[in-house]
């Protein structure tokens, strides 16, 4: 996730209300912030999954009604998540005895910089060198295990944890560079 | 006892974590307690086929101006809304020629008896048609699901064996039944990162049958595919995907890509999906044949000729009601083109 200006936001935001498939941008830029925003709210993956992808097709689908009021883009997202978080927890309380974490409900700005901050996290994943990043997906991503993971780059367990360890240090040093 | 590593200690806390155990960072030493702080908040990070499945559906969903999907498990809803039939499929093919899909597998093999008994046991398959075929074998055709197989060959007729990405009601079901009859297990069933319960099994003819049964959405997977999709391993994916967008009009939906390698994609031919991953393993790249409905047969195997596809043979009008040409592809995959005749 590279950070963009501002202006920069702006310009994608009105190429995109133009050319909907300029759309692919303002996707690029924003998926990890909407979906650690979702994450933080919802445990389940799958859940975590179908909201996000929810979040997307909406603010596609209502591009044209956005309005540029000096708010970032993201913020208009996270309002349609949480928008869509909230419905998600009615649906499943109408249908279960279920009780609503209204606690959850509220999102205050130390939360925003948690979110951002790990949006940035995921981000940085995607520009580790190809071994690190490999292990990293494979271990947090799609939950294998140290020996699973082995297995199939068909390499030593005591490699593939030195894999993890140099990965989650080149991430913990991008995080510092900001 | 020698001191663990920080590495080893570091792994120890990822596992705790995976397993959903709380630690206290503030025991571990500074430089742990960083990294782990790291590992914590990459618990849950987006899987890298999601985020590009979805990229390729908000494009496509612009590009076709279809409405917002809804939340529901469309899985769920087709199954509760139309009547199954005994082996739990909710839809019914139909046998109609000119209602037929674009691709349909054509699965060759030394004894086909065999084979269709298998299919009927293992995956609940109902037997449409049987007769002798042009080759001097024999020709059927099964429906899976809401999916054709065209099954072909004789002990003279060099076999074809085929992969196929298999959806089924019950994979467990399913997976044990293949192995009653004879099968043999390429991978246990188990829940998959991608949103499937699947696992694989190997016929006694060499084809494999990926099959799966999805848990998650269908709208975040596989809402391309029908119950069968073919699934290619060609040395090569992306001269392959150039061939099948250049020369029988496909269109690539999505890939998945570690480093240079293809790992999975999927690409659209008319109404149907195919599926491919670079060969990987020796069983691999396991050509095989695909009956393909298109408009224009003509121009089609043009079409394919230029895009680097050997003829074998030209356009010709076949008594059993279709025109056909047979080209084979720089992969030793042979594509059956047809169009039915008119009248």
């Amino acid at each position: 996730m590279s950070q963009v200006t501002e202006s920069e936001e702006r310009l994608l935001i009105e190429a995109a209300q133009n050319d909907p498939s300029r759309f692919a941008e303002l996707y690029e830029q924003n998926f990890h912030r909407v979906y650690a925003y979702v994450a933080r709210r919802v445990r389940d993956r799958a859940e975590t999954q179908d909201l996000t992808a929810h979040v997307f097709h909406q603010a596609l689908a209502n591009l044209g009604k956005f309005k540029w009021k000096g708010s970032p883009f993201a913020a208009w997202l996270y309002r349609i998540a949480s928008n869509a978080i909230a419905d998600q927890a009615k649906r499943k309380v109408r249908e279960s005895s279920e009780q609503p974490n209204t606690a959850a409900e509220t999102t205050t700005a130390t939360d925003l910089e948690k979110v951002e901050r790990r949006a940035r996290l995921f981000g940085a994943v995607e520009k580790l060198p190809d071994d690190q990043r490999r292990v990293i997906l494979m271990r947090f991503a799609d939950e294998k295990s140290i020996r699973q993971i082995a297995d199939e780059l068909g390499r030593s367990e005591g490699a593939v944890k030195q894999l993890q360890f140099r990965g989650l240090e080149n991430l913990r040093n991008r995080l510092n560079e900001k | 006892m020698a001191e663990r590593s920080i590495i080893d200690q570091l792994d120890d806390a990822v596992a705790a974590m995976a397993e959903g155990r709380q630690l206290d960072l503030t025991n571990l030493e500074p430089e742990l307690s960083v990294l782990a702080g790291v590992a914590q908040d990459l618990i849950g990070l987006p899987r890298e086929m999601f985020k590009s499945e979805l990229r390729q559906q908000l494009i496509r969903r612009d590009s076709m101006s279809s409405p917002v999907p809804q939340l529901e498990d469309k899985f769920t809803q087709e199954r509760s809304a139309k009547k199954s039939d005994d082996a739990g499929y909710v839809k019914e093919p139909e046998m109609r020629r000119e209602n037929r899909r674009a691709v349909t597998p054509y699965i060759t093999v030394h004894q086909p008896a065999e084979l269709i008994d298998f299919l009927i046991h293992a995956f609940g398959a109902i037997e449409h048609f049987r007769a002798t075929g042009t080759a001097g074998g024999m020709h059927a055709e099964l429906s899976i699901g809401d999916s054709i197989v065209m099954i072909g060959g004789a002990e003279h007729i060099e076999p074809k064996p085929t992969a196929i990405h298999l959806y089924v009601p019950d994979v467990d079901q399913a997976y044990e039944r293949a192995l009653e009859a004879g099968a043999r297990s390429l991978m246990p069933v188990a829940d998959q990162p991608y949103g499937e319960r699947s696992g694989g099994v190997e016929d006694v003819h060499g084809n494999r049958w990926y099959i799966a049964t999805p848990f998650v959405p269908l709208q975040t997977i596989a809402k391309d595919l029908h119950t069968v999709t073919v699934y290619f391993h060609p040395i090569g994916a992306q001269r392959f995907i150039d061939f099948v967008t250049n020369g029988l009009g496909g269109e690539e939906l999505m890939r998945h890509q570690e480093g240079e390698m293809i790992m999975h994609a999927k690409v659209q031919i008319g109404d149907s999906v195919i599926e491919l991953g670079e060969a990987r393993y020796p069983s691999q790249p396991l050509p095989t044949a695909i009956y393909l409905y298109v408009d224009d047969v003509d121009a089609m195997y043009e079409q394919a000729l230029k895009a680097g596809g050997i003829s074998m043979l030209a356009p010709t009008d076949q008594a059993y009601g279709d025109r056909n040409a047979w080209v084979k592809d720089p992969f030793d995959n042979v594509w059956y083109i047809a169009s039915p005749l008119r009248g």
